[in-house]
């Protein structure tokens, strides 16, 4: 019974917390309001990043988060970042307010709560959820002994600390970081009174001295106002490893001493002699004299450039016709930022001869080294008012050498233009035929018209001898007679080819074949040694293999008279029959009859009989062969 | 020698091999039924000019009665051309293919001077005759434009987009005469029989690429040649089955065509026709056809009213 009264309830308790987190999801999906706070443990020394995140809304949606009094913190404003993401179709924004949150130097060891806070998101006001900082007792490093026991050196400086305004000026951020530094993030902050221009991808540079890994941030700043400008200080929240507790000592590790305490497991919970830290490191600020320029010599009411400067300017014509337009370039390039200027012509007379047309301007930033070096391309297109030789208007453009501290007046090139009439106005000359009179005719040029196109008829009729050839057919019977042949012929052709390399490739043919060959060359071997018994058995062996090998038959083992039966049969010969009889008779006797004592019997034409017979039994056989085919 | 086969010819090289025998089979159909097809419609076609010249005896320009070849006539037919005699001119062309001289050039000086008599049908159907003959001639495309441009009826084509999509494939067809792509597929006919025969003497890895080349090529030509026809609009069409290729394009070249539902006069008018019409014709009865129209409109007209093509 109670069973069956528990189930219901867990089931309702369950629905109930099933209802509740999806409620809260549903609600975070819309907005993610979170604050975090970095590092989430340190000393009263330390200055932690405040972070407030909203997702889910626009800019202009929210408002700035505020924090109440505090008798325990002290928190500034810092940044704000804006993070856009396109996530499947939809725009999904991240905004970021960060702070610096300082604690009082008295306060005590603890777990600290953050001071009440609230924004405003969209029409609600919300309060900020209120996260805790841990406050370590007993440690009181200051900012070089932080940086000193982590070996992490980080500093911020400028190339000139007394520039003109509008001098561009190097500003670097120096990481020095030892093995041990894992990563970090380098807060942004606000440099007003400043104008910036990134180095884009040359932003970061890295270069390693003596196992540490110095990693420099560029950027260039250029100075809009002139007094003393302050840098201020940057904070870098690093992830630093660091020995474990363990490792000096106190208390037994869990694995002891085994491989398991190795430095490949370092990263891991429970294994490694190493832990991570996050520590918030800050740099000195700096502060800049900057200078404000002198007067200038002429009277100038727009932009100055300063730093070094050159001008270059070009045509692409100087020779045109009335109506059409030449293009000037002229370029800008050097050091100083060239992005506010704007280039006029200078006042004359001649300008008035000219309408002016001018394009985009064009400015490119290439990092040179550690400075920025601008180019600005101005185009314009004059277009001149009259025919003639015209003076091109001339553009000046007035700088400022920070370092010869002169102003200097840049000008394009005082340059001419022929300028020829128009079409419609051009002259004609029509020379006689002795060349003696010209007579100059004013003629207007009628505009070119479209081909029109009145009627339309027949093109005309094929003539010629290729007209009468009758077109070439291939008649239906032929075709038809050409995909039958072919194939039949073709595989008749293959099994004949198939039959052929059978034969080549059989081994008794090709035995055959060579028969002959092969006996006379072995005779001819025995030519200058005197007929023995041995020689004479070499005669008969060879004898009986060209027999065997040439009619395919074994003839080792006949005697004379059945090798005599066996050639009559195979030639028709009866004569050759009897002569290699005989032939066979003697070696017989020779390998007999024969006594070592004895000298033995001198047959000097037998070798030379026996090859004009084997050369005869190949003939006959051939001859025989050729008249049954 | 059957054990030898055997061991040859594995089971692969025969699955092979039946491709081309299967592709000359399809082939050696198609060229006989087209054979039976064309020797009708020529018996046809030299019955009506037969009847011309006996009904046209009286007024035939020939009347010196003497046989002259072809060329001659030809000849004779430009030179009535020129001097405005366009009938005699039509007269001159027809003796001149029926002596032999059948090519592009004679079907499209025909055609012109058809085109000059007003026999708008007739000079279409000459013209499509002469782009069979010579299909990369700008002057017969321009000229038939010009007829086709003054026809009466508009008929426009089924818009079926894989069809029309599927016909682009058959673009060589419409380069190519009957006798040059005839030619082409003997040649790879024989180049493929040929690399059968020595390939495996041979034994070279490039002979298995000719090969297979030669096979493709084969069978696309094969395709080109007996799997199409040409369409009611000139352009060629896929063609496999008997029924399809028995659809022929046909030309009207009567002034005015009654269509009637069936093949005789007592069945309603349909729709009517002008000349130069371009159709396809399906079944022949007697002295009525079958007149096949896109968007499935058929009817029956006299076979005197058109020209088949």
């Amino acid at each position: 019974m109670q069973e069956r009264s528990l189930f219901p309830r867990i089931l309702c308790k369950l629905s109930l917390l099933a209802v509740v987190l999806l409620l809260s999801g549903t609600a975070l999906a819309e907005t993610d309001l979170t604050v975090t706070i970095l590092p989430r443990k340190g000393t009263v020394r330390d200055v932690y990043l405040l972070k407030v995140t909203v997702a889910g809304r626009k800019r202009a949606e929210l408002g700035e988060p505020s924090f109440s009094e505090s008798n325990r913190f002290t928190i500034e404003p810092s940044d704000t970042a804006i993070n856009r993401q396109q996530i499947g179709g939809t725009e999904r924004f991240q905004i970021s307010f960060n702070f610096r949150l300082r604690p009082r130097s008295d306060l005590k060891p603890g777990k600290y709560r953050l001071p009440p806070g609230e924004m405003r998101i969209g029409d609600e006001i919300v309060s900020l959820p209120r996260e805790a900082v841990t406050i370590l007792p007993g440690v009181h490093e200051d900012k070089q002994s932080v940086q000193q026991l982590s070996g992490v050196g980080f500093t911020q400086y400028v190339d000139n600390t007394e520039p003109f305004v509008g001098q561009q000026i190097t500003y670097r951020i120096e990481i020095a970081s030892p093995p041990n530094f894992l990563g970090g993030t380098l807060e942004d902050s606000e440099l007003s009174g400043f104008w910036r221009e990134s180095f884009g991808d040359k932003e970061k540079q890295t270069r390693t001295t003596g196992g540490v890994t110095i990693r420099s941030f560029l950027e260039v700043l250029i100075p809009t106002t002139s007094g003393v400008q302050r840098i201020p200080e940057r904070y870098l929240t690093a992830r630093i490893r660091v020995p474990s507790r363990r490792s000096k000592g106190k208390g037994k590790r869990l694995f002891g001493g085994s491989f398991l305490s190795d430095d490949m497991f370092n990263g891991w919970p429970l294994l490694g002699r190493s832990r991570t830290l996050t520590k918030r490191f800050i740099s000195d600020p700096l502060t800049l004299n900057v200078r404000p320029l002198p007067l200038p010599p002429v009277a100038n009411t727009g932009y100055i450039p300063v730093g070094s400067l050159r001008m270059k300017s070009s045509l692409n014509t100087r020779n045109i016709k009335q109506g059409e337009s030449v293009t000037m370039k002229v370029t800008l390039s050097g050091s100083a930022n060239l992005r506010p200027l704007v280039l006029r012509p200078a006042p004359s007379e001649n300008e008035t001869d000219f309408k002016h047309y001018d394009d985009k301007p064009r400015i490119d930033a290439v990092v040179e080294g550690d400075k920025i070096k601008y180019s600005k391309t101005f185009t314009m297109a004059l277009v001149p008012k009259r025919a003639g030789n015209l003076q091109l208007p001339v553009f000046t453009v007035l700088s400022f050498d920070p370092f010869l501290e002169k102003y200097r007046l840049l000008k394009t090139k005082e340059e001419k233009i022929s300028v020829s009439p128009s079409e419609e106005e051009q002259q004609l000359v029509v020379t006689t035929a002795d060349g003696a009179a010209r007579l100059p005719i004013t003629e207007k040029k009628t505009r070119k018209k479209e081909v029109r196109i009145v009627g339309e008829d027949l093109l005309p009729q094929h003539v010629g001898a290729h007209t009468f050839i009758p077109a070439r057919t291939l008649t239906n019977h032929m075709l038809a007679m050409i995909i039958i042949i072919v194939p039949a012929l073709s595989v008749l052709l293959r099994l004949i080819l198939i039959r052929r390399q059978e034969l080549l490739s059989d081994p008794g043919i090709i035995l055959q074949r060579n028969a002959l060959q092969k006996a006379l060359s072995q005779i001819a071997a025995l030519e200058s040694s005197p007929v023995t018994s041995e020689t004479a058995e070499t005669l008969k062996r060879i004898i009986t293999t060209f027999l065997s090998e040439r009619l395919r038959t074994r003839a080792d083992t006949l005697t004379s008279g059945e090798i005599r039966e066996l050639l009559d049969k195979h030639t028709g010969d009866p004569e050759l029959s009897a002569r290699i009889g005989k032939a066979m008779d003697w070696l017989q006797h020779l390998l007999y009859a024969s006594t070592p004592d004895k000298k033995p019997v001198e047959h000097p034409p037998l070798v030379t009989d026996l090859k004009s017979i084997l050369e005869m039994i190949e003939q006959r056989l051939s001859d025989r062969r050729r008249r049954k085919l | 020698m059957k054990v030898t086969f055997v061991r040859t010819f594995s089971s692969f090289h025969l699955a092979i091999l039946l491709v081309p025998f299967c592709t000359g089979l399809f082939a050696c159909h198609s060229v006989w039924a087209q054979t039976l097809e064309r020797t009708q419609s020529e018996t046809s076609a030299t019955k009506d000019l037969v009847d011309e010249r006996v009904s046209h005896k009286s007024s035939t320009p020939d009347q010196t009665g003497e046989m002259e070849d072809g060329s001659t006539y030809a000849v004779k037919g430009n030179m009535s051309f020129q001097r405005g005699d366009y009938q005699d001119a039509v007269e001159y062309y027809e003796k001149a293919i029926a002596r032999g001289i059948k090519n592009g050039h004679s079907y499209y000086n025909l055609a012109n001077a058809q085109y000059r008599t007003n026999r708008l049908g007739a000079s279409i159907a000459n013209y499509r005759r002469a782009h069979a003959l010579l299909p990369r001639d700008p002057d017969i495309l321009a000229n038939l434009d010009l007829a086709r441009r003054r026809t009466l009826d508009k008929i426009q084509s089924d818009d079926y987009s894989l069809e029309k999509n599927v016909s682009k494939l058959l673009l060589p067809r419409s380069l190519f005469t009957r006798y040059q792509l005839s030619v082409f597929f003997i040649l790879a006919y024989i180049t493929f029989w040929t690399c059968f025969i020595i390939a495996p003497a041979w034994g070279k890895p490039f002979l298995r690429t000719i090969h297979l080349g030669s096979l493709i090529i084969t069978v696309l030509l094969a395709v080109f040649l007996f799997g199409t026809k040409p369409g009611r609009d000139g352009n060629p069409e896929f063609a496999f089955t008997k029924g399809s290729r028995q659809i022929r394009p046909a030309v009207v070249t009567s002034t005015e065509v009654n269509v009637y539902s069936a093949d005789s006069e007592n069945y309603q008018v349909v729709f009517v026709l002008h000349d130069g019409a371009e159709i396809e014709v399906g079944e022949l009865r007697g002295d009525w056809v079958e007149i096949l129209l896109p968007k499935n409109r058929k009817g029956w007209v006299k076979r005197d009213t058109i020209e088949i093509i």
